[in-house]
């Protein structure tokens, strides 16, 4: 054979791809710094480097004003924003791989419903004495986060047919149904509770403000957990781009990369909804730019989506502080619609 | 078609039944392909043959019976082992956008490789040979969705050679392509069956072809098959008639191939 040797083949189309994720996961990085340095109180980034040493100073009560605003708001905000936006965008490529279906979301699999009907439950209806063996602060996360795994649950039962399993129709019906019956318990609550809904319309907008430590040690193990089953999944989902026949015929186990794809999304979304509200588009607008700006490869995708998400949701975040904490959600809808509307113009789905 | 000799079938039906819903499609099929053989499968529309290669292929779920690969019982195969014996080219392939004639045929060799490892040397050997022999040089790195019809079909071929598979079911390879590129197609795949020995289960609408490439055929009408056995005892007037409603006439052999040719019979109901 007189072609290039396959090496150098391959070199020359991993060599961008590389540099693409070493950007993006820059640009998380500069999104943390910006989130410690930026806010109410501007710091330099030697103010955030010299506080960011000073942790045992601020964990016994101590420190400098600069230490604690760092440590006790900015640091687990940041970590939060960066983990909602990876958590979003990673459960994106999983479900629009999944189903095939480039309109596939997060909120497809009924888990953005089933977190904000428990979380208004949580806040509107249980006493305020919380879940018993869960802090205060946790009580409606905890809540949301069991309201969106139970959602997903139920659009996965109610898709399956015995013998046959599920079908990516069948579940964006399943997911279409139980979001209306969900948004309907929703607004029974809203009407019911009318006088105290402010603190659910802000939560529903999406919003990182006050959130901490306690929250991210509450979603990061479940985050972990469906970014690893993401990536060991990358394989399937790229031969299950070529219809479900090839799929199984090359040995995919079809079914079962649906339930697990499935479920990694529902754990990486609601650990994202159950910290930060309904933070839209993200997971609907991110892998659809890294697909077509990077590779449509899920072994590329998924990380660069993970970096891609985690930045967006970062940066706005940071913007939304400098808004006069203007929702983060509000901001990830603007700036994520007008791109989609622009996509679904260029691919011409409409 | 009847095993006499103690060889056991490359692919083999035991008493498949399958059905969509409560309607069943196969009954109760017994069928055993024998290896290195080129066999058709044919018969009309809805008559079952795409579903009794699917269902031997685990493609689909079966409601009762067994299949077998190389006497393997394949529901007791996982399905990276089963795919490692038998490739399924499907009725119609979907072309995922960006990924290239390569790539494609290298996803032939995941039922091999772990997913975390990189393709061993040996892979990309293999995956070159293939182009070779499958005439994609040109096009190797042309994205899939942008192939035609003759060209997609090459790759697909090369792709489940890339499982280098004992057996390989095609379902319907020719039918959306014209004459040219049908004989194309077909000499490529006679030639794999020939050097390899690779057992080809095809499923063909045109007569003409299965006379002209086929070893054995399976002639199927209604879920069942109405006769298996070598291409000049199954394909025959009483058969053609029986399956299809129409008139055969044989002519030839015309260039080593005997011809077929139709007419409807005037009595027939529409179907």
């Amino acid at each position: 054979m007189s072609q290039a040797p396959p090496a150098e083949r391959r070199g020359r189309r991993i060599g961008p791809h590389l540099l693409a994720l070493v950007l993006l996961f820059l640009l998380v990085v500069g999104g943390i710094v910006g989130a410690l340095a930026l806010g109410s109180t501007d710091l330099s980034v030697g103010e955030v480097v010299e506080a960011l040493g000073n942790r045992e100073a601020v964990e016994d009560g101590g420190g400098t004003t600069a230490d604690r605003i760092v440590w006790r708001v900015r640091a687990p905000r940041a970590f939060l924003s960066i983990l909602v936006g990876l958590n979003l965008a990673v459960a994106g490529v999983l479900l629009q791989g999944v189903m095939r279906n480039p309109l596939a979301s997060p909120g497809i699999i009924g888990v953005m419903a089933g977190a904000a009907l428990f979380a208004t439950l949580a806040m509107l209806v249980l006493p305020a004495g919380g879940l018993p063996g869960a802090p205060r602060e946790l009580h409606v996360p905890a809540m949301a986060f069991l309201g969106a795994m139970l959602a997903a649950a139920v659009v996965f039962a109610l898709s399956w047919q015995p013998g046959t399993g599920t079908s990516p129709t069948r579940m964006i019906l399943a997911g279409v149904a139980v979001t209306a019956m969900v948004g309907a318990a929703q607004n029974l609550l809203s009407v019911y509770f009318a006088d105290r809904i402010a603190g659910v319309l802000i939560w529903l907008a999406g919003s990182l403000s006050t959130r901490g430590w306690a929250e991210l040690g509450m979603i990061w193990p479940f985050s972990l957990a469906g970014l690893g089953l993401a990536l060991a999944l990358a394989r399937p989902l790229n031969l299950m781009q070529l219809g479900e026949d090839s799929a199984r015929s090359l040995g995919v186990s079809v079914q079962r990369t649906r339930m697990l794809a499935v479920l990694a999304a529902a754990l990486l979304t609601a650990s994202a909804v159950c910290v930060a509200g309904i933070v839209g588009f993200v997971g609907l607008v991110v892998p659809h730019i890294v697909r077509t700006a990077l590779s449509p490869n899920h072994r590329w995708l998924i990380p660069a989506s993970a970096f891609a998400g985690a930045a967006l949701v970062g940066w706005a975040d940071v913007a939304a502080r400098q808004l006069g904490e203007m929702p983060v959600g509000v901001l990830t809808a603007a700036i994520g619609g007008p791109y989609f509307v622009y996509l679904l113009y260029r691919t011409k789905l409409i | 078609m009847q095993e006499t000799t103690a060889q056991p079938a490359a692919v083999q039906a035991e008493a498949l039944t399958v059905a969509y819903g409560r309607q069943a499609v196969l009954h109760g099929v017994d069928l055993a392909v024998k290896p290195g053989s080129i066999t058709g499968l044919i018969g009309p529309n809805g008559s079952g043959k795409s579903t009794l290669l699917r269902a031997m292929a685990r493609l689909i779920p079966t409601r009762s019976g067994y299949t077998r690969v190389l006497g393997q019982r394949t529901d007791r195969l996982a399905p990276r082992k089963l795919a490692q014996t038998l490739a399924v080219m499907p009725q119609h392939p979907v072309a995922p956008p960006g990924v290239t004639v390569r790539e494609l045929i290298g996803y032939g060799r995941s039922p091999f490789n772990a997913w975390y490892k990189p393709t061993p040397p040996e892979d990309h050997a293999l995956i070159e040979s293939l182009i070779e022999r499958c005439d994609l040089e040109p096009l190797a790195d042309r994205l899939v969705h942008t192939l035609s019809g003759g060209e997609r079909q090459r790759a697909w071929i090369a792709m489940a050679l890339a499982q280098q598979p004992r057996v390989l079911m095609l379902d319907e390879p020719v039918s959306a392509l014209d004459i040219g590129h049908q004989l194309e197609v077909m000499d490529l795949l006679v030639d794999i069956n020939r050097e390899q020995g690779t057992t080809l289960m095809i499923v063909l609408h045109d007569l003409n072809l299965a006379a002209r490439y086929c070893d054995e055929l399976v002639a199927m009408l209604d879920g069942k098959i109405v006769d298996a056995g070598p291409m000049e005892s199954v394909l025959n007037a009483d058969t053609v008639r029986q399956c299809f409603k129409v008139e055969a006439q044989f002519h030839g052999p015309i260039d080593g191939h005997s011809l077929c040719s139709f007419s409807r019979m005037t009595d027939a109901p529409f179907r």
